[in-house]
């Protein structure tokens, strides 16, 4: 007991001297916000002092300007090809993502769960995915274009072989985790053994899968930029290339915040999922 | 005891003889030696011995979570194949699944075999206040002690009627007092039911308060050393530690397993 006192006081103190350290007046969202708007703040007065050459870095207002004509497409007088495209252009991305995504979560959970159960099927599958593993999904773009074409397929195609290989690793990894006692348990309890992998097995790798699940969400959004640079013709990785081309720079910032925000979106939306079915992780 | 006089002796929960189990590997360990031992239908049978004698190796053969290398392992009267619900097991860190409620826990046994609600929800719930886990139905073993986990540990068995209940060194990883009402707890269950019961544990207090016979181990390879019948009157409780016969058979009993531990020490030496 007073080992364990000890400690207590000491985290205590420890924690003190840190928080002496901080602004301890200011609250945390407010901490939080602190760098983001200093270097918002510095790029848009470089920016108008002249220091960046807007034309090539356009300041953050201008960037704003460009998302929200985009965006909402007001008449600015002028001819803008992307005027109040942008709700459009993110929901081709965004299709082929979830496509490709959903697409990956299907078959990556029931083959990793299956990988990690069985050594048969470890042997038999393990080693065909370990080898195709270590080509980047970068190197696959002339073959996605040669089996599907400039068109979705082509897209979905690669974020699902991206998303895929973290999802399923992880997803072995969970299966593999399983405590021996609980297996043993579920055994002496009488469960056969399709009972073992879906009511233990699978609810003990959840959170692996999920960890797979996120990583995968990541390289998801990477593989449909990529994909539409060069094999689709819409989507935000095609406006990015072709704002590039005609000197947009204003809309290619304004694109990759949108993908930014877009990725943060998902994995919010994940670890929101996560939390609901995997309750019991987050409960102490 | 009454249990063995009413039943012919040929009836045994538990029958080992010849059994030999050697762990492979690059050194290979003999864990079991030639053991044999019986355990009578409605006993309660307390093994003890030095740590690494092989006391839950024993335990997981006749649970089938490992096969002997050699010998038989006879659960009534018929070899071990695999683990089953005949033979519920209490692990030594509960072993719940933390994904399940409390009730989940305790009903996964009759789920997992197909059993219709009706047939096992009424009982589940005896069991579970029986246990004193009510008002804890709907809690996520994260929430328990070890105390209650291993209360769970135990309604799912009972839940399970089995045949014989094995139990490895259950209390062991629990704190003095919790200890102390588990051990209560389950003299109690154990007179309402009067099961077989196999109990692992290295507390010879607890052995003794418990079970019917001790079974005293030798250290590796562990054998059967010897067999020590406990006739203190039932039901029990925690009050017999001070009891002269509860001394001298404790006394007895520690004995030998220090014997058997400097037999040891001597052996690694």
């Amino acid at each position: 007991m007073s080992a364990g006192e000890t400690t207590t006081r000491s985290d205590g103190r420890g924690a003190e001297g840190l928080g002496a350290l901080a602004v301890r007046s200011i609250p945390g969202w407010l901490t939080v916000t602190i760098v983001p708007v200093v270097l918002l703040v510095l790029w848009e007065t470089a920016g108008r002092a002249g220091i960046l050459p807007t034309g090539l870095i356009p300041t953050p207002t201008m960037t704003v300007n460009a998302w929200y004509v985009w965006t909402f497409g007001p008449d600015t007088g002028g001819f803008n090809a992307y005027s109040g495209t942008w709700g459009g252009v993110v929901t081709n991305s965004a299709q082929r993502v979830v496509q490709g995504y959903v697409l990956a979560v299907l078959l990556a959970v029931p083959i990793g769960i299956l990988i990690g159960w069985s050594s048969v099927v470890a042997r038999l599958i393990d080693p065909t995915i370990q080898s195709l593993r270590p080509i980047p999904i970068t190197a696959w773009l002339p073959f996605s274009i040669a089996m599907f074409g400039i068109k979705e397929y082509g897209a979905i195609f690669l974020i699902c072989l991206g998303a895929f290989y973290p999802i399923l690793i992880n997803t072995t990894h969970g299966a593999r985790s399983l405590d021996q006692n609980l297996l043993r348990a579920a055994m002496m309890m009488g469960a056969s053994s399709r009972t073992i992998l879906f009511r233990v097995v699978l609810p003990n790798a959840l959170p692996a899968i999920f960890a797979g699940m996120r990583i995968g969400a990541g390289i998801a959004w990477s593989a449909v930029i990529v994909a539409e640079l060069v094999a689709v013709k819409s989507g935000l990785g095609y406006v990015l290339w072709d704002a590039y081309y005609i000197g947009r720079m204003d809309v290619v910032v304004a694109d990759m915040a949108s993908i930014g925000f877009l990725g943060f979106l998902t994995d919010r939306l994940i670890i929101a999922l996560e939390h609901r079915l995997v309750r019991w992780r987050h409960i102490r | 005891m009454l249990e063995e006089n009413q039943q012919p002796m040929t009836e045994n929960a538990i029958e080992l003889s010849g059994v030999t189990k050697i762990f492979g590997g690059a050194k290979p360990v003999r864990a079991l030696d030639d053991v044999a031992l019986t355990v009578g239908k409605g006993q309660f049978v307390a093994i003890v011995g030095p740590s690494g004698c092989g006391k839950s190796t024993i335990l997981n053969l006749v649970a089938g979570f490992e096969k002997a290398t050699s010998g038989t392992v006879l659960v009534d009267g018929a070899p071990v194949g695999g683990p089953g619900p005949d033979r519920a097991v209490v692990f030594q860190e509960a072993a719940l699944f933390p994904w399940l409620s409390v009730w989940e826990n305790t009903v996964f046994s009759p789920k997992a075999r197909g059993r219709p609600e009706r047939e096992y929800k009424d009982k589940a719930k005896q069991f579970l206040s029986r246990v004193g886990l009510s008002e804890f139905h709907d809690h996520l073993p994260a929430q328990l002690s070890g105390g209650m986990k291993q209360r769970v540990g135990l309604a799912r068995t009972l839940v399970m009627e089995p045949q014989l209940f094995l139990m490895d060194e259950p209390f062991g990883a629990l704190d003095a007092q919790t200890r102390i009402d588990m051990q209560e707890l389950l003299l109690s269950v154990w007179d309402e039911l009067r099961r077989t019961v196999v109990f692992i544990t290295h507390d010879v207090d607890e052995a003794i308060l418990l079970a019917d016979v001790v079974l005293v181990m030798s250290a590796r390879p562990g054998r059967i050393r010897s067999r020590v019948p406990i006739d203190l009157p039932r039901p029990r409780s925690i009050d017999l530690i001070t009891d002269p016969v509860f001394v001298a058979l404790k006394r007895e009993i520690f004995n030998q397993i220090r014997h058997e531990a400097n037999i040891a020490r001597l052996a690694a030496d």
